[in-house]
């Protein structure tokens, strides 16, 4: 279910070059039940073509965007802040809520991401319980208890 | 006494010796035309005159020699108050191949230096400054992942085959899993020591004893079944930034509590006092705890540096390191006192706000 081949029923965008990461991520989501509709891309440029309906992804319907986009900062190729940049100034994508998932808790990266319009912040917790829980928490949260303008 | 005075005072000096010799050569030589009146007056009138312009020429002598020697001064005052930017004006004009100009030539040829070497100095803050935060980047970020990923396969490699395992095969589990979270703490810490570093001092007048009393109800709340017996006396207020001394006091009263907690009355006292000579506020931290051998008092404030082993007592060693940090910031010290099982003193100073609203008159 990780690369379901019906883009448009995806729930969840991550954008994870980690795959380390993103099996941990898979597994706390997995936990709460949220990983049906999950699809997972490696790189920023990947991340653009799925949101934009372009290249790989030119079957994907844009009006029929994921719930939630889960984002990494530092990734191969177009790093986390610009794919946001795209997305938050682009009118058919700006609604779509944005999470970034980062190791960094650097001031500057916060700002940045704050003032590019992100819609939440979370730090990757080392400890896996902590990882779990807070993955369980968000997704939960923007899967299930967040209104987003998709139905 | 300035050139100026000396000068006048060596002119009238010089001035003196026509008239002196004037009044000698009259009453000596027993010339007849010299006794009478108007010869006399007019030689001594004559003496006045060249005695007046010696003194005239010599004054203006004095200001064009003193005048440039002052503009120099001036000069060499505006830069030594801020010797990063230009001289806004010429010392003198442009005029004049005497020593002083010599003087003023050699001083822009230094100033000039000086003010480069100040920039190449600051280039390489600069540059010293974003390969520390790269640094830090890196490892918040780098170092971070592989730990997670090792952190978490061991989880998951216990909830899916645990129950393969014997004790031992558990054990082994639990102990990648303490080690883990252990470097995740001193990455952690290590990253913080860094920010401290890097952080803007925002100073201001802190009300010192209510910040003290907060963040040991802060601790209290965190931790409530913890009982200490605190005094915190009178202390006098600081000058310096509310968020780092918060953590200064978090640090130095968390030390104390864990220190002091196996005591049947663990006693802590709080205090200061205003170091007027200095300019400087002094505050202290006491305690009945385990105390250290002043032999080891060096280490004490050093990263990572720990006097009793983690089975006893937890921590990574930070916290006084980053007091040292935020304390030596702000143009203070940090010294502590102890004796083995009898407890433990930390001194640390501050700037006064006294001397904040002295320094704004200037």
């Amino acid at each position: 279910m990780i690369n379901d081949t019906n883009y448009n029923a995806v729930d969840i965008l991550l954008v994870e070059d980690n795959q380390n990461d993103s099996e941990l991520t898979l597994r706390a989501l997995r936990k709460h039940n949220l990983a049906n509709h999950i699809h997972t891309v490696e790189d920023g440029e990947a991340a653009l073509e799925f949101i934009f309906c372009t290249g790989r992804y030119a079957s994907r319907d844009i009006v029929i965007p994921p719930k939630v986009i889960l984002l990494d900062l530092k990734l191969p190729k177009v790093n986390g802040l610009e794919v946001l940049k795209k997305i938050k100034s682009d009118e058919r994508t700006k609604s779509i809520p944005v999470v970034i998932l980062t190791s960094s808790a650097e001031t500057s990266d916060l700002e940045s991401a704050y003032l590019l319009g992100v819609n939440s912040y979370l730090v990757k917790p080392v400890d896996f319980e902590k990882f779990i829980r807070v993955l369980g928490d968000a997704g939960l949260y923007w899967l299930l208890i967040n209104r987003s303008l998709r139905l | 006494m300035n050139i100026a005075n000396k000068t006048i005072l060596i002119l009238i000096a010089f001035a003196l010796v026509p008239l002196a010799l004037a009044a000698a050569f009259m009453y000596t030589t027993g010339n007849e035309c010299f006794r009478e009146q108007t010869y006399q007056s007019s030689f001594l009138l004559f003496s006045f005159m060249v005695a007046l312009a010696s003194i005239f020429f010599g004054l203006l002598a004095a200001k064009a020699l003193t005048d440039p020697l002052r503009l120099l001064a001036a000069a060499v005052a505006d830069f030594a108050a801020h010797p990063d930017q230009s001289l806004s004006a010429p010392v003198i004009a442009p005029d004049g191949h005497d020593e002083v100009g010599a003087l003023r030539d050699e001083f822009h040829i230094m100033s000039e230096k000086i003010r480069h070497y100040h920039e190449d100095l600051e280039d390489e803050v600069k540059k010293r400054t974003a390969e520390l935060e790269a640094f830090s980047y890196s490892v918040s970020h780098d170092l971070r992942a592989p730990l997670r990923a090792m952190d978490g396969f061991v989880k998951m490699l216990d909830e899916d085959y645990g129950k393969d395992f014997d004790e031992e095969g558990k054990r082994i589990i639990a102990v990648i899993q303490t080690n883990a979270k252990q470097m995740g703490k001193l990455i952690d810490d290590l990253l913080s020591f860094s920010r401290l570093g890097r952080q803007d001092v925002t100073k201001t007048r802190i009300s010192m004893k209510p910040l003290v009393q907060s963040v040991y109800i802060e601790m209290q709340r965190s931790d409530p079944g913890h009982v200490t017996d605190i005094t915190i006396t009178e202390m006098p207020d600081a000058f310096a930034d509310p968020n780092m001394i918060r953590l200064v006091w978090t640090n130095l009263l968390s030390n104390a509590m864990k220190f002091s907690h196996m005591r049947e009355k663990a006693h802590i006292e709080i205090g200061g006092t205003e170091e007027a000579d200095t300019g400087t506020v002094s505050y202290f931290v006491k305690d009945n705890g385990v105390g250290f051998d002043m032999k080891y008092v060096d280490k004490l404030f050093n990263v990572f540096q720990r006097l009793h082993p983690a089975s006893e007592f937890e921590g990574t060693g930070i916290g006084l390191a980053n007091v040292r940090r935020i304390v030596e910031r702000h143009g203070g010290s940090v010294r502590a006192r102890g004796e083995v099982d009898k407890g433990a003193t930390f001194y640390f100073t501050l700037p006064s706000p006294k001397e904040a609203d002295m320094s704004e008159y200037d």
